[in-house]
């Protein structure tokens, strides 16, 4: 049954359709102009799926300042996608 | 999402709350606590009455909520993108001290490789839980992203010849990295869904409108469904094996007790960002009975809008774009609509008949 199954389309589209592409290249861009250390930590988390336990073990540093190294990743992002304030 | 026909506006953009720098911080910091190991129901009611001082609060949760939703969809070399553009134009200028930067980036990656390796080898079988209003991405091992839906529980099994989920209840998103050797089998309410190299989600909701439903709607690639054994008089008769284009969505009614297992089941072919507007924080309606509405709309928050008794609700539709969670905005906008009342009781937001 299985033998049948091994179709696989690899045409593009997927990110198109699940996140507008000029979303997508926005994020990426804000994401870039992070420093080094903050964005390293908010990659290990979304992306590798580390722990902030682990992020904290790999980095030397406490729970806390992985905390805010998220948090100031997502407002400086954030900030930059939505243009909140002049 | 932009054709919304009409009814309910998505909100004024006049109107957009402000957010001050102050109360994104403060969002953004929320996100970061809410997603991390500390969570527990006293920092979920923290928050509950942190987001309940204004829209803004709310709205700068959502957007910060947004970003940490989106950022896996990133390809890692694109975060890394404008930087390298950037520093290429600084090396023109100062030639070495860009070198090491470059080198930093690359050392990054494989050490990120290697932590998440260290990663698999406990992580071959788990599970996953989201909470009510809750969402959450996962990369498997093999590369597979899985985002979760709220209220759902699926279990992950990685081994040499094949890849299973079992998902017990709710919404998921699979985006399923090419294995050739390894089918990729998602399992849910007695069906098989089976995928090489595809997206798609798969929906197993309780509704008390209707029997429980699952969807299976294909975003990319092939999938084929063997749906679960329908039991008749002469005992178990194998189901027939669907194969679905991309844009398909298979329904099969679930009864829930009762003599008949799994009944009829239907292709139809939705709009697909409507099915997966939940991936950004939404719910869309395009002229739905308003008990489906309130029904979806409560999959997403521990506040659930009631109809009363007196309300006409067999004749009211809906249509627009709504934030997930967000019942209060929901409940006044269709209060709104039809001339009812919105009434706080006891947790509850009841809509009630005031003519």
């Amino acid at each position: 049954m299985l033998e049948d199954l091994v179709h696989f389309d690899g045409s593009p589209g997927v990110e198109d359709v699940l996140l507008g592409r000029e979303r997508l290249a926005r994020l990426s861009e804000c994401i870039s102009l992070l420093d080094d250390q903050t964005r390293k930590i908010l990659l290990a988390h979304r992306i590798d799926g580390l722990t902030y336990q682990e992020i904290a073990r790999q980095h030397g540093i406490g729970i806390t300042s992985v905390h805010r190294s998220i948090a100031k990743a997502l407002l400086q992002i954030a900030e930059r996608m939505e243009g909140w304030y002049p | 999402v932009n054709a919304i026909p009409s009814g309910v506006p998505k909100g004024d953009e006049s109107a957009r709350p402000r957010v001050t720098r102050e109360i994104a911080a403060e969002a953004a910091l929320w996100v970061a606590r809410l997603h991390g190991p500390d969570r527990d129901p006293a920092m979920e009611r923290e928050f509950q009455s942190w987001q309940a001082q204004s829209p803004a609060h709310r709205e700068a949760f959502g957007r910060c909520t947004d970003v940490w939703m989106e950022v896996p969809r990133v390809k890692v070399a694109d975060a890394y993108g404008a930087v390298a553009a950037k520093r290429k134009e600084e090396e023109r200028h100062v030639s070495r001290g860009s070198t090491w930067r470059w080198a930093s980036a690359g050392v990054l990656a494989v050490l990120l490789t290697a932590g998440a390796m260290l990663f698999q080898h406990w992580k071959s079988q788990d599970s996953y839980i989201t909470a009510i209003g809750e969402q959450r991405s996962v990369v498997l091992e093999d590369g597979t992203r899985m985002l979760l839906n709220t209220d759902t529980h699926v279990q992950v099994s990685m081994r040499p010849d094949n890849r299973t989920v079992d998902v017990e209840g709710g919404e998921a998103l699979f985006e399923v990295a090419k294995d050739a050797s390894r089918p990729f089998v998602v399992r849910v309410a007695g069906s098989e869904v089976v995928a090489v190299g595809t997206a798609f989600t798969v929906r197993y909701v309780a509704s008390p409108m209707k029997t429980n439903e699952l969807a299976v709607t294909l975003i990319e690639g092939k999938v084929t469904v063997q749906p679960a054994k329908e039991r008749n008089d002469e005992g178990l008769a194998p189901s027939k094996l669907l194969t679905l284009q991309p844009g398909d969505r298979l329904q099969i009614d679930h009864r829930d007790s009762g003599s008949h297992g799994p009944g009829v089941s239907s292709i139809d072919r939705p709009n697909v960002e409507q099915v997966i507007a939940w991936k950004r924080s939404e719910v869309v309606f395009q002229d739905a009975p308003l008990a489906e509405a309130v029904s979806e709309m409560n999959r997403y928050s521990r506040t659930p809008v009631v109809l009363t008794g007196n309300l006409p609700t067999a004749d009211l539709r809906v249509s627009g774009v709504f934030r997930t969670g967000d019942n209060s905005k929901f409940a006044r906008a269709i209060a709104a609509l039809h001339g009812f009342a919105v009434r706080e009781n006891g947790g509850r937001l009841e809509l009630e008949n005031v003519r």
